[in-house]
């Protein structure tokens, strides 16, 4: 079989590629893989640990990354930095998840249903999950509320939520 | 036994039982955790590495008085041993063939198994034979829930279950079936199911998922949103579309027999005779008959073979299981040689 963009080569490469649940297919050779910013041997070891979006970001950092990193902290605990979470594709400890959340909606949106989980919880959150799960409800009625421009019951939702935040 | 560490000459998944085994040969649920203040396995040190085995041998330890299990550390074991492991399932390739502190545990129907120091620091796993993924996950949940008493998993009240890679993240819950659907590959419609699938978030993947290639006929399908979902919705999603898949690929045989049974008792008779007869095979070329073999045991079209030897097949001639079968290391064209002379065999236990 012959590279579909060059015709010339054997293909070394067999692409999947979903947007809006519509699926392409490309072979490739490995030149015209790697023009295309998918580097075989990083495509080997990584592969399964790429995400979608990560596959098609181009190697080298964009704009985006660049913001980022520079604005967020490196991991007290494990060292990670942003920059090199997204190239490896890979947290380095827990603590990174909060370290890095002003992007992290962006990322999973990509791949994720929501960001918010609604699956299992450990006994020690349950107390703790209750409530934010309770919090998420009540934000998205607020907003709701205010694209229906019911700004009252938005209002009303808002002062529930203040409390709810505070602890009372 | 020629492999003292199990029970029997292939894993609970690999029995042939359960239900719509001709097709669904195993339904696996997988979970990935974290312990709570601990760096992810590809950044900790060799200290805390082994902090890390250490708590969770001794959780697993526990474990073992409701549960009997075989704990193992992998470090230094052979590597046709821990080939063995990836073969059976119950380790990962990546686990096999990673460094530092890791270890494996699982019972003695090889229905359990957990990893230590895998890309997470526990992986835990159930695999049953068969359309059995709710049955999987109900075995899985008190045993994550005893784990989950011993060691405190990494949680977050937004994300859910920490992992280190995102594409686990909230529930870390992969769910798959795996699946022979040789009709739906001759008959050239197994696109339709693949683009099926994907419409609907799910992954189609090769016989030892992540990053391989379909052999045989072989197709693994599992989730791959674990996030802001419930693990009864991954599961839901996976069993909402198996039955179509099921129902296309039994019509496409019975239409095969109906309109070419002449050219397909042809491949799988040719199939066997290869198998049966050949002197040099390798495991590829093993596996594609093999498919062939199996679907004429499910089709009733080879009537001396039955689905133990053709599970026995599949499994022992892959190159650990072949090279621990015969005690000693195998360079490739000696594998090739020996995986024919077991393939021979098995079959010649039908014939004589």
């Amino acid at each position: 079989m012959l590279c579909e963009k060059c015709q010339q080569n054997e293909v070394t490469v067999h692409l999947t590629d979903i947007v809006n649940n519509t699926k392409r297919e490309y072979h490739l050779c490995r030149d015209c893989a790697r023009s295309h910013g998918v580097s075989i041997k990083a495509t080997l070891e990584n592969f399964k640990n790429l995400t979608i979006p990560e596959f098609y970001s181009p190697p080298d950092a964009t704009e985006e990354e660049s913001t980022v990193s520079a604005t967020s902290q490196d991991c007290p605990d494990c060292g990670m930095t942003y920059a090199r979470f997204r190239k490896e594709g890979k947290f380095g400890c827990p603590r990174d998840y909060d370290l890095f959340s002003d992007s992290l909606d962006d990322l999973f949106g990509k791949i994720q249903p929501s960001c918010q989980h609604k699956g299992r919880v450990p006994a020690r959150f349950h107390g703790a999950m209750a409530q934010t799960l309770e919090v998420e409800r009540l934000r998205q009625e607020m907003e709701q509320a205010a694209i229906d421009e019911d700004y009252e019951k938005a209002a009303a939702l808002k002062s529930q939520l203040k409390s709810l935040e505070q602890g009372s | 036994m020629i492999f003292e560490d199990f029970k029997s000459e292939v894993g609970e998944w690999l029995q042939g039982t359960g239900p719509d085994s001709d097709l669904v040969i195993s339904s696996r649920v997988r979970l990935a955790r974290n312990l709570a203040n601990s760096p992810f396995t590809s950044v900790a040190n060799e200290e805390q590495s082994r902090k890390v085995a250490d708590r969770i041998g001794v959780a697993l330890d526990r474990l073992g008085s409701g549960l009997p299990l075989q704990v193992h550390p992998l470090e230094n074991r052979p590597v046709v041993e821990r080939q063995v492991l990836v073969e059976r399932h119950l380790v990962s390739h990546e686990l096999a063939t990673g460094e530092g502190p890791r270890l494996v545990g699982f019972d003695e129907t090889e229905s359990f198994s957990v990893m230590g120091n895998e890309e997470d620091h526990l992986r835990l796993q159930v695999m049953k034979s068969g359309n059995q993924l709710d049955q999987a996950w109900e075995q899985m949940c008190p045993l994550e829930r005893a784990l989950e008493e011993e060691l405190q998993f990494a949680f977050h009240n937004k994300y859910g279950y920490l992992t280190a890679c995102p594409t686990n993240v909230g529930t870390g819950l992969r769910a798959s079936v795996m699946l022979h659907l040789p009709a739906l590959v001759i008959t050239g419609q197994i696109e339709q199911v693949t683009s099926a699938a994907t419409k609907i978030h799910l992954a189609v993947r090769g016989l030892f998922g992540e990053g391989t290639e379909a052999q045989g006929d072989f197709f693994q399908i599992s989730n791959q949103r674990t996030l802001g979902l419930t693990e009864e919705q991954i599961l839901d999603n996976i069993a909402s579309v198996l039955p179509r898949i099921i129902e296309y690929e039994r019509k496409l045989r019975e239409e095969l027999l109906e309109r070419r049974r002449e050219r397909i008792e042809d491949r799988i008779g040719r199939a066997y005779g290869i198998l049966s007869h050949a002197h040099v095979m390798t495991s590829k070329e093993a596996l594609e008959h093999l498919s062939l073999v199996r679907l004429g045991v499910t089709m009733g079209l080879l009537e001396g073979v039955s689905m133990t030897q053709v599970n026995r097949m599949f499994l022992h001639s892959q190159p650990g299981h072949l090279q621990c079968l015969q005690g000693e290391p195998l360079s490739s064209d000696d594998r090739d040689r020996k995986r024919a002379d077991l393939l021979r065999g098995i079959l010649g236990d039908s014939a004589g």
